[in-house]
Order: structure tokens, then sequence, then C-alpha cells
């Protein structure tokens, strides 16, 4: 218990050490002075990149990293599937689609497009459940109805991107995945469905703990296993229809921080499995994002992009180190 | 806890398992439910816990209607040991007691000294800090019994406790099972395959089939003999062992043959 505290502090330490690199670098560093002095002289030039750029830009990444990684966890324990993630509710297809379909037939609002890509993610999950819905919500019910309906979405998407290719380049960012742009406003509007869904989390460990030793089990010790699959997939799908708002489809990040995490703790209890991955989840998204911005300085690669590679990695390895088997 | 059970239907992916089961099981004493494969212990038990939907006034427990409990209520109750319970991934024994805690009647700060006794009366305490998954079969099914200790339930519900122990668990479970019914004032009933277990362990059997109460009796009546050899014709070999207590084996059957619809005697 005590190593698994220490593993969650320095997982912390190194989260706000990356958060201050962030903030001081870019296409153009700022000195460490400049970085300490910009609520003093707020009206220089590296105080405005900062404060304008770079800040909105570093929480969206914590928020989006740290959400995306707990509905992962989310979804990993409630349907006992290593290889779930926040795709199973269809969010990616869904904010894709909703996105297409914008950008499509009013493409005068693109800036609405955190907005739309929400209401996506949201209808999908909401109709995923709807279908996989008969008496309990069982994680295979959820599973198969999750991927039928992410494949529609998906289709849809698709088709939509055949007859509009006019948007190609808007639509490419949005599902590699990114922080570029971000504002403090976009952040502040994410924020009331940010907070939601942390509370509902919040709501969870013990009832994913529980609910992983199946229905019955559940039900024998207090637990509906109906009324709280659904609570577990609602805050999992407002947690990531919220984080693919502000960054785009991120693939990777909901699938690889539970595994990391779970590997650093050699735990599965959901308390610490859930505050490790979304320190995880912060740390990696934030990691890529700096990387992203300096690495072909000053051309900006997507964020997105940088994840799936790191994500590939990581599982070869995985892969690699994996005990034989029959 | 008395618990009545009238005439109870239950019926599961529209096959009738439970066929109108009527019959009482009485505060304090063990109970056991015996019976062939397939005839319907195990749903019963499942229904008694609340686990399947049983209707209305059909199973009463000190006389309220189960199907009025909450399941948090219930489970400050009572405890089930299932069959094959879905193992926690990488979570020691300890942590895997505390969530059966969750709705434990005494609340939370009990939760370290009942768990501590249930490790203790189940005789897991060594195996507190281990791995649940790297566990034996013997040692997994007193951790699943203590599991359901640590609920601290009034009634306890057992489903083939004696499955996969060892010769010398299973010579311990009758007087472990009575130990544990007088030092926590429970109510068991039990499910048990071996009806010399369940002669050693039981105040009261019963007897199912086809989803029904076909028999049942005290285990002090002096006419035991005589009534289970009615009942359970010819599928054991009743005598008496050497400390003068009533033993019974499965019958051999050395005529039979097995055909596509099961095995039948010649």
């Amino acid at each position: 218990m005590k190593k698994i505290r220490y593993i969650i502090y320095a997982a912390g330490l190194l989260l706000v050490l990356t958060t201050a690199v962030s903030l001081k670098y870019g296409e153009s560093a700022v000195s460490w002075a400049a970085l300490g002095n910009i609520f003093n002289e707020p009206d220089t030039l590296p105080s405005l990149v900062i404060l304008e750029l770079r800040l909105p830009r570093t929480i969206a990444a914590i928020l989006a990293g740290a959400a995306l990684a707990a509905a992962g966890v989310i979804l990993q324990k409630l349907l006992d599937n290593d290889l779930a993630s926040p795709e199973i509710l269809g969010i990616s297809g869904g904010a894709g689609c909703a996105g297409l379909l914008l950008l499509f037939f009013a493409p005068g609002y693109a800036a609405m497009l955190n907005a739309a890509a929400f209401a996506g993610a949201v209808i999908a999950a909401a109709l995923i459940c709807l279908i996989a819905w008969k008496r309990a919500l069982s994680p295979a019910r959820l599973i198969l109805s999750g991927v039928a309906i992410s494949a529609i979405f998906s289709a849809c998407g698709g088709t939509l991107l055949l007859f509009n290719s006019d948007s190609l380049s808007r639509v490419m960012e949005f599902s590699l995945g990114g922080f570029s742009g971000r504002t403090m406003e976009e952040i502040y509007s994410s924020l009331p469905f940010f907070i939601t869904a942390f509370i509902l989390t919040a709501m969870l460990p013990r009832k994913l703990d529980i609910l992983s030793l199946g229905g019955e089990t559940a039900l024998a010790l207090g637990v509906s296993p109906g009324r709280n699959r659904l609570l577990a997939v609602t805050a999992a799908a407002l947690a990531a229809a919220t984080a693919v708002s502000l960054s785009g489809l991120l693939g990777f990040v909901g699938l690889m921080a539970p595994h990391i995490a779970g590997r650093l703790l050699n735990s599965r209890r959901a308390d610490i499995l859930l505050l490790m991955s979304v320190l995880a989840g912060a740390q990696l998204t934030l990691t890529a994002d700096i990387l992203s911005r300096i690495l072909f300085a000053p051309r900006e690669l997507p964020c997105g992009l940088l994840l799936s590679a790191a994500g590939a990695l990581f599982f070869l390895l995985l892969l690699a180190r994996q005990p034989e088997e029959v | 806890m008395n618990i009545t059970i009238d005439d109870l239907f239950v019926k599961l992916n529209s096959k009738i398992i439970l066929n109108g089961v009527s019959g009482q099981f009485h505060s304090g004493k063990i109970s056991i439910l015996t019976g062939p494969n397939g005839c319907g212990k195990s749903t019963l038990l499942k229904t008694i816990a609340g686990l399947l939907p049983a209707g209305r006034r059909r199973i009463f427990l000190d006389g309220q209607d189960i199907s009025a409990f909450t399941p948090a209520l219930l489970a400050g109750k009572r405890a089930i040991m299932l069959q094959h319970p879905r193992l926690p991934a990488l979570m020691t024994v300890r942590e895997y007691l505390s969530l059966a805690r969750y709705s434990a009647a005494s609340g939370r700060k009990q939760d370290i000294p009942a768990i501590d006794r249930a490790l203790a009366d189940t005789g897991c305490t060594d195996l507190s800090v281990r791995q649940v998954h790297t566990l034996s079969g013997g040692e997994l099914r007193r951790v699943h019994l203590a599991f359901a200790l640590a609920q601290e339930p009034e009634l306890l519900l057992l489903d083939e406790p004696e499955a996969g122990v060892d010769a010398a668990g299973r010579a311990a479970l009758p007087e472990l099972l009575k130990n544990l019914q007088q030092q926590r004032q429970l109510t068991v009933i039990a499910v048990v395959h071996d009806m010399d277990m369940a002669l050693h362990c039981a105040d009261e059997l019963f007897g199912m089939q086809d989803g029904k109460i076909i028999w049942h009796t005290e285990t002090k009546r002096p006419d035991l003999l005589e009534i289970l050899q009615k009942f359970t014709g010819g599928n054991f070999d009743f005598f008496t062992g050497t400390d003068g207590s009533l033993r019974a084996l499965p019958h051999i059957n050395r005529h039979y043959s097995v055909s596509p619809n099961g095995i039948k005697n010649m």
C-alpha cells in the first residue's frame, strides 16, 4: 500500500513538472523568469503566448487525457475486457459523424464543431445503451450493440466525407486529434460536463469492483447490476464525449492509460486504478502535445498521431513480454 | 430467521425450473437440500437469496414478503456462497472480502473486525495477503465462505460447500458449519449433493425432485433410516459407521448402459 502511495505521488509530481514544461516550450521557448512573471506582467509578449496559447492547450490536454483514461478504466472494468476503450461506446463514431454533418450542412457554423461532436458522442452512447438494455445491461449485449452502432456511425461519417471533400483538412485535423488552437472559452464551456463526469466517476470505484464479480454476486451484495452499470456507462460516455469535443478523436489514451496504471500498481482495485490511470492519461496526452509542438517546429504534428505511434509501440512491447501460453 | 415458501414457481428462459415449491426452513437450524442434478436446488437457493424474481407473496423472511426488500436491505440480512463465483482480477483476499461489506448492516466501522473474524472462522487468516487468483481450489472454497461470512448475515445460503474440497476439508465441514451456526446464531440452508455429508451437517433434510420439495425430515428422528430408504429409493446404500452414526454411499449400479438420452438402468 505504501509503495502504491509513492507511485501515485511520483506520477502527480511528474505531471506538475510536465505542465511547467508545456507552458515554457513550444514554437519559441520562454525563459523560466518570464514564466514566473506571467501574472505580474500579463501584457508582455511571452506572457501573452503563455496565457493565450499554451495555457488553454495545456489544460485541454490534461483534462481530455484524464477523462479518456477514466472512461477507459470504467469500461475495461465494467466489460471485464482489457481491450475495451471509449470507442466501444460509439464515442468516436458518433462524434465524427456529427462533426461531419455539421461541416456538410452548416459549414458556416464550423465553430460549433465541439458542441456537435459532444452531441454526436452522447447520442451514439445513448443509442447503444438503449439497444443493449434488457433487464441488466449485460456486458456481452453492450459490446455487441457497441460494435454495431459504432460501425453504422462510422459508415455514415465516411459517406458524408465522400460528398464533402471541401472540408477535408478540417475533418482530418479533427479525426487525428490535437489541441492546437484551443481557447479558454472552449475549456470553460466544457467544464460543467467534466465536473459532472468527475462526480459520477467518484461514485463508482467500489461498485465497479463489485460488478466485476458478476451480476449475481453484485446483486447479492446489494448492488443492482442494471442501475449501476447504467451509471458507469453514463460516467464513461460523458467523460469521453467531453474529452473528444475538446481534443478531436484521440485514440489509444483510453486503452493505454489503464494498462500502464495496472502494470505500475500491479493491482486492479478500481479506486487506485482510476486515480493512477487519470494521472497516466493526462501525462500521456500532455507529453504528446508538447512533442507535437517542438519535434518539427515550426510545423506542428497532430498530437493524436504521436499517441497512436506510442500506443502501437506500447502494445508491441506488451506482446513481447507476454508469457508464452498455448 | 424463519423462511416460509408458498407455492413458488420460477421460470428461466421460458423453462419451468421450480414447479410449486412449498416448505418451511426454521430459524437457527441447518437445513440441507438434496436431490438429483437439475431438480431445481440451486434455483431454489438463489430465489430465496433474492437473486431471481420470486413473484409476490411466495417467499417470506420472518413473515415479511421478500419482494418488498431492496437489494441493499437484503444484503444486510443474508449471504450466499455460489457454486462458481467469478473471481476478482488482481486482488488480495482481504481486498476481496472488503467488497462483501458494501451493504453490511453493521456499517463501515465494523469492516476490519468483521473481515478478521470471517478469516479466522474459516481458517483463512494466513491467506489474507495472498492474491485470490493464486489460491488452490480448496483454499478458494474457504475464502468464498469467508466472503459470505464477512457480510455478517442472519441467513447463510450455501451452494455445494463440499465441492472441490479435499478429504480433510470435507471431514471438517460438518463441525465447521455447526460451529458457525452456533457462534453466529445463523440460519443455514445448503445444497449438498453428497448424502453422507448432508446427514452429518443437517438438522433438517429436504428432498427435491422435478422442481418440488417432495420430502423432508429432521435428522434426529429415530425412524430416519426408514424415511430415507423410502424416499431416496435405491440411490444410496445406508449403513452404520464405526462411531454409530448413519452413513450413506451412492449405490453403485453394475448394470447400466449409456444411451444418447443419458445413463439408464438396465
